[in-house]
């Protein structure tokens, strides 16, 4: 009886200990969330996706920096996934046990941990030092670079996940490996790996470090890519350090922007897996 | 029936006029290897032609193996080899020049889990027959239609044909993978304990379809269930530490094993 209220009663430390451990994580979480509505639900108008980043004291918005940050965004993830969707299924499907293949795999988890700061100076050593200006082309490729090893890890996982017992099963038909690869194996593990993409997005959305270094910032509206081109979480960071309210104000909308666009994109890959999950 | 089969059934009954039946597959001392592991110790048996042949033994005892050579499934795993002979109408299937794509075309399998594709169950039945044939989509639904009717699941699926296959019971889903072998029109049919997910009813459904499909195909039944070997086979095979220990025909097997090991594994002594 003795050990049993003891179990009891470790049972019920350990559970309060986990309970205030979660309560501090979602504190934290609410916290900021509340934060960015109370100082950022303000800004949100109709004029900050129509007007230009204005001049500290006068009226304007963000819609070139929200022009910049999706055009680069969506130009990394165009060349990011089917390269990443490739190296991932090499990794995964042909190279089992090669030294090549675990050497790449371990470099590939080298660079989705690198720091993106990191990944900006290589792109500014490469791609704008080079042509002698910052562009937005040396932005999306930095944000792409941010995103190929998170699509080819998430590809890797999810083949992973794919019983082998589906492709014994293809095979036994009679069917050759890339036909069981195309029709079978995507097939069930689609919705994980558009699950991936998604999450590389939501990942590249709010990178600011290689953005400095590369796609830099722009006053105006621009939409030549070989030109500094503005974008959400530079003009942030530069909004937000600055002396002026009203660039202060429309930081903080950049910024609830930003977390809304997240979080959509990760419900979405949630609904997704669910779905592929169920199927 | 095509002039190939036509000649076959011919030769079977020439042949089934003397002493043995025409044999489909003849193995001949084969030995196989999950990397340096000798898992077959040098099998040689003949499965006749339109038969129903059951192994059974112990777990381990590489029976599962030794059906997965017969489509050279194994080929999938770089580590896994074969040696001997394992010869099909004849030709050896292991040499080199066979081509393994065409060898699961003739020998299909199904397996113990139901393993349907996530695609429907009309893309489940086509998958297999497009990578042989182009049909046009009359031909082609008039192929699935048959396959299905052959697995007896024509009348539980014909209003959902594309549904997912993946929404079907147990049962169905094995009926389904039936269903897809044998649209291929395969000449040997592999089943890896096909009735051990599936509950009592299920059961029964599919050994009714064995009794049905021997018919036409070799099949080739790996199961541990003595009773199941009884009911559905001709020949039964025991084996035993990747040993073949007995062969013959079922009902001498269950009724006067002439060793020892096979007559305490039926009795249930071990295993």
């Amino acid at each position: 009886m003795a050990s049993y209220s003891r179990r009891r009663a470790t049972n019920i430390v350990a559970l309060s200990l986990a309970g205030f451990a979660t309560f501090i994580g979602l504190f934290f979480l609410a916290a900021i969330l509340v934060t960015l509505i109370v100082y950022g639900a303000p800004a949100i108008t109709p004029k900050i996706f129509l007007q230009n980043t204005p001049p500290p004291g006068s009226d304007g918005g963000l819609a070139n920096a929200i022009f910049g940050s999706v055009a680069m965004t969506v130009i990394a993830i165009i060349v990011a996934t089917p390269i990443g969707i490739l190296a991932g299924t090499y990794l995964a499907e042909y190279s089992r046990g090669s030294k090549l293949g675990e050497a790449a795999k371990f470099i590939n988890d080298i660079l989705l941990s690198a720091p993106s700061i990191i990944i900006g100076l290589f792109i500014y050593t490469v791609m704008v030092v080079p042509f002698g200006h910052f562009s937005a082309w040396a932005g999306a490729a930095s944000l792409g670079l941010i995103a190929l090893p998170v699509i080819n890890r998430t590809t890797q996982d999810m083949l992973g996940l794919v019983p082998n017992a589906l492709r014994e099963a293809a095979a036994a038909l009679g069917a050759p490996r890339w036909k069981t690869m195309t029709h079978v194996i995507y097939r069930a593990a689609g919705s994980g790996i558009l699950t991936g993409v998604l999450l590389a997005v939501a990942r590249v959305t709010g990178e600011t470090a290689p953005l400095l270094f590369t796609a830099l910032n722009n006053q105006f509206w621009s939409t030549d890519l070989s030109r500094p081109i503005a974008n959400l979480p530079v003009v942030i960071f530069q909004f937000a350090m600055s002396p002026y309210n009203d660039w202060q104000r429309l930081a903080w909308g950049g910024a609830l922007i930003i977390t809304a666009a997240i979080l959509v994109l990760n419900v979405t890959a949630r609904l997704l897996s669910n779905i592929g999950a169920s199927k | 029936m095509n002039d190939l089969a036509h000649s076959r059934l011919l030769e079977g009954r020439v042949t089934m006029t003397g002493i043995e039946p025409a044999a489909k597959m003849e193995i001949r001392n084969l030995r196989f290897y999950y990397a340096e592991t000798l898992a077959l110790k040098g099998i040689t048996l003949a499965l006749g032609e339109r038969k129903v042949t059951a192994f059974i033994g112990p777990s381990g005892c590489g029976k599962s193996t030794l059906l997965r050579v017969f489509n050279r499934i194994y080929d999938l795993y770089p580590n896994q080899r074969a040696e001997g002979e394992v010869l099909l109408d004849g030709k050896d299937i292991l040499d080199r020049s066979q081509d393994v794509n065409l060898l699961r075309a003739r020998v299909g399998m199904v397996f113990q889990k139901p393993t349907p594709f996530p695609m429907s169950i009309y893309e489940n039945i086509a998958f297999g027959i497009r990578l042989h044939k182009r049909l046009a989509k009359a031909e082609m639904d008039g192929r699935v239609e048959e396959a299905l009717r052959r697995a007896a699941l024509w009348s539980e699926v014909k209003d959902k044909l594309h549904a997912s296959g993946l929404s079907l019971s147990g049962g169905q889903q094995q009926r389904l993978c039936i269903a897809r072998t044998v649209a291929v029109k395969p000449e040997v049919i592999l089943l890896d304990e096909p009735a051990s997910a599936l509950d009592p009813i299920s059961t029964s459904k599919i050994e009714e379809l064995i009794d049905e499909l021997k018919a036409e195909y070799t099949i080739v039944i790996v199961t541990h269930n003595m009773q199941q070997a009884a009911r559905v086979s001709d020949q039964t095979a025991f084996m035993y530490l990747g040993e073949l220990i007995e062969f013959g025909d079922t009902e001498q097997i269950f009724t006067a094993p002439r060793d020892k090991r096979t007559q305490d594994y039926i009795t249930g002594r071990f295993g």
